[in-house]
């Protein structure tokens, strides 16, 4: 009898439920969170991509002794995800998802417009403003004030790759912070376009955008690698996967490669980043004030970089004596195709024959080549 | 290539404005450069792949009347695909409901001013 009670009192104590009773009310506090994140994803459709793996991962990880970050000690194997985590932390994950990312993306409204870039350029400024907010706090130091600043690039694999160079500690806010702020974006920009932008500028409608030949569009992955990494080497990793992935695409010749990258791989990298990222935000890191100035921070970082990426347009607008839609500088913070479409649709709000959509994709794509090479920036500065 | 990473980030904070200014205009002006000197080299791709800024003729724009039957989405044009998309994802937003697209037809320029 004795013996049958010890293995019910061994059972009670080591269930999650005698975890939670004993001290663990922040890992409860996390679950919420990840419920809140789930129903977010789920219901709103909130970047469920995304959301669902990282809110699930955080669910996991905050049960108590579920065990699934565990670092391996000698003789034990260690838990599953510390082992996914490895892709995280060695920044394979976000650079496998931008070869993905380059294999589903058509670089042609950029190149047949590439005085978009300006705009991809113009937007980032929200990051290097943000830096400069951000190591003005007290609880920060360099490294964190990158990683938080990046999120200023509305770029998810991004964020996660500097991050993870940086301040790997910061990483569940930070991803969490990213992904849930390019959720936002159709909330976020559209107030901040009406207010820096008059409806007559709104109306402007673009000339269509000339042709673009595919040897153009073969050439392009490989002239920007061969410039954006000869200058900033430490852009190497991220520029590089999105062109590899481009040229895959635009060779015409590895149909199968363009099938893999941009489906097959990308998701399976999706699940394993969000999953392991998720992991990351365990009670006794996440729940701190740090994290509550991380999400502040980046909410500035996105709303500065919309600005940025507008007055871009207005400046645009006005060089070209208003053939240039204001609007679409609004889309060069990355966050793609979201930010191009609040573009058309706020395009057509003002006027039902203004498709703003393809003009809006070149200040896009451009975006994420301009927060590469932001990353790389502030790489070279801190690595 | 390590050359410019001068800061150590763990000491680097509040007391090192004048660095981090340094560092915010030196990083603005690299992205802008880098890309500046993108537009220079596609714009002169485009020069030497013999497509320069022309827009398409518009006389040279199929007749709006001459209907092409299309019966595969892979059988149309990029723009063409993403008229589609648009128009779907316009009607679908709007009225909550599956769209049937009958037809596509592109604006001939000059209609757009």
């Amino acid at each position: 009898m004795n013996d049958f009670l010890d293995v019910l009192k061994n059972f009670w104590l080591e269930s999650g439920i005698y975890g939670f009773l004993n001290g663990n009310w922040k890992e409860l506090i996390m679950i919420v969170i990840a419920l809140v994140l789930l129903f977010l994803a789920i219901a709103k459709k909130f970047e469920p991509y995304l959301l669902i793996p990282i809110a699930f991962g955080m669910l996991l990880v905050n049960l108590p002794f579920s065990g699934i970050f565990t670092e391996p000690t000698e003789g034990q194997a260690g838990g599953l995800v510390y082992y996914l985590y490895q892709g995280v932390k060695l920044g394979i994950y976000p650079a496998l998802i931008f070869m993905g990312i380059g294999a589903t993306t058509d670089f042609g409204p950029l190149i047949a417009n590439p005085k978009s870039l300006i705009l991809g350029a113009a937007a980032q400024i929200g990051i290097f403003f943000t830096f400069f907010i951000a190591i003005l706090f007290p609880n920060f130091n360099g490294f964190e004030a990158a990683s938080i600043a990046i999120i200023g690039g509305a770029d998810g694999p991004t964020a996660i790759y500097l991050t993870s160079k940086l301040a790997p500690h910061l990483l569940g806010a930070i991803s969490i912070a990213a992904y849930s702020y390019m959720a936002l974006v159709p909330v976020i920009q559209p107030p901040l376009i009406r207010l820096l932008t008059t409806k007559k500028e709104r109306q402007i409608k673009m000339e269509q955008l000339r042709e673009v030949s595919k040897l153009e569009k073969i050439l392009f992955p490989i002239v920007t690698t061969l410039i954006v990494v000869l200058l900033v080497p430490s852009c190497a990793t991220l520029i590089g996967c999105l062109m590899i992935g481009n040229l895959f695409k635009e060779s015409g010749v590895v149909p199968k490669l363009v099938e893999t990258a941009g489906n097959a791989l990308l998701y399976i990298v999706t699940i394993l980043l969000g999953f392991s990222v998720g992991a990351t935000a365990s009670g006794a890191s996440f729940l701190k004030f740090e994290t509550l100035f991380i999400l502040v921070l980046g909410v500035t970082a996105f709303t500065l970089a919309t600005i940025g990426g507008l007055l871009g347009g207005k400046v645009m607008c006005w060089a070209t004596k208003g053939k240039i839609n204001p609007m679409i500088g609004a889309a060069g913070v990355s966050a793609v195709p979201m930010a191009a479409r609040v573009v058309q649709k706020m395009g057509q709000e003002e006027d039902s024959s203004n498709f703003l959509l393809m003009h809006a994709m070149g200040p896009n794509v451009a975006g994420v080549i301009g927060s590469a090479i932001a990353a790389g920036a502030l790489l070279l500065f801190f690595q | 290539m390590h050359f410019l990473a001068i800061y150590d980030g763990t000491n680097f904070n509040s007391s090192n404005i004048k660095e981090t200014l340094i560092i915010v205009i030196s990083s603005m002006l690299l992205v802008f450069l880098i890309l500046i000197l993108l537009i220079g080299v596609i714009k002169l791709m485009g020069y030497l792949t013999h497509l320069p800024s022309k827009r398409p003729n518009a006389t040279a724009l199929p007749d709006i009347q001459q209907k092409r039957i299309i019966k595969s989405f892979d059988d149309l044009s990029e723009d063409e695909q993403a008229a589609v998309l648009v128009a779907t994802i316009d009607f679908k937003e709007t009225e909550h409901q599956d769209a049937a697209l009958r037809s596509i037809q592109e604006i001939k320029e000059g209609h757009n001013e």
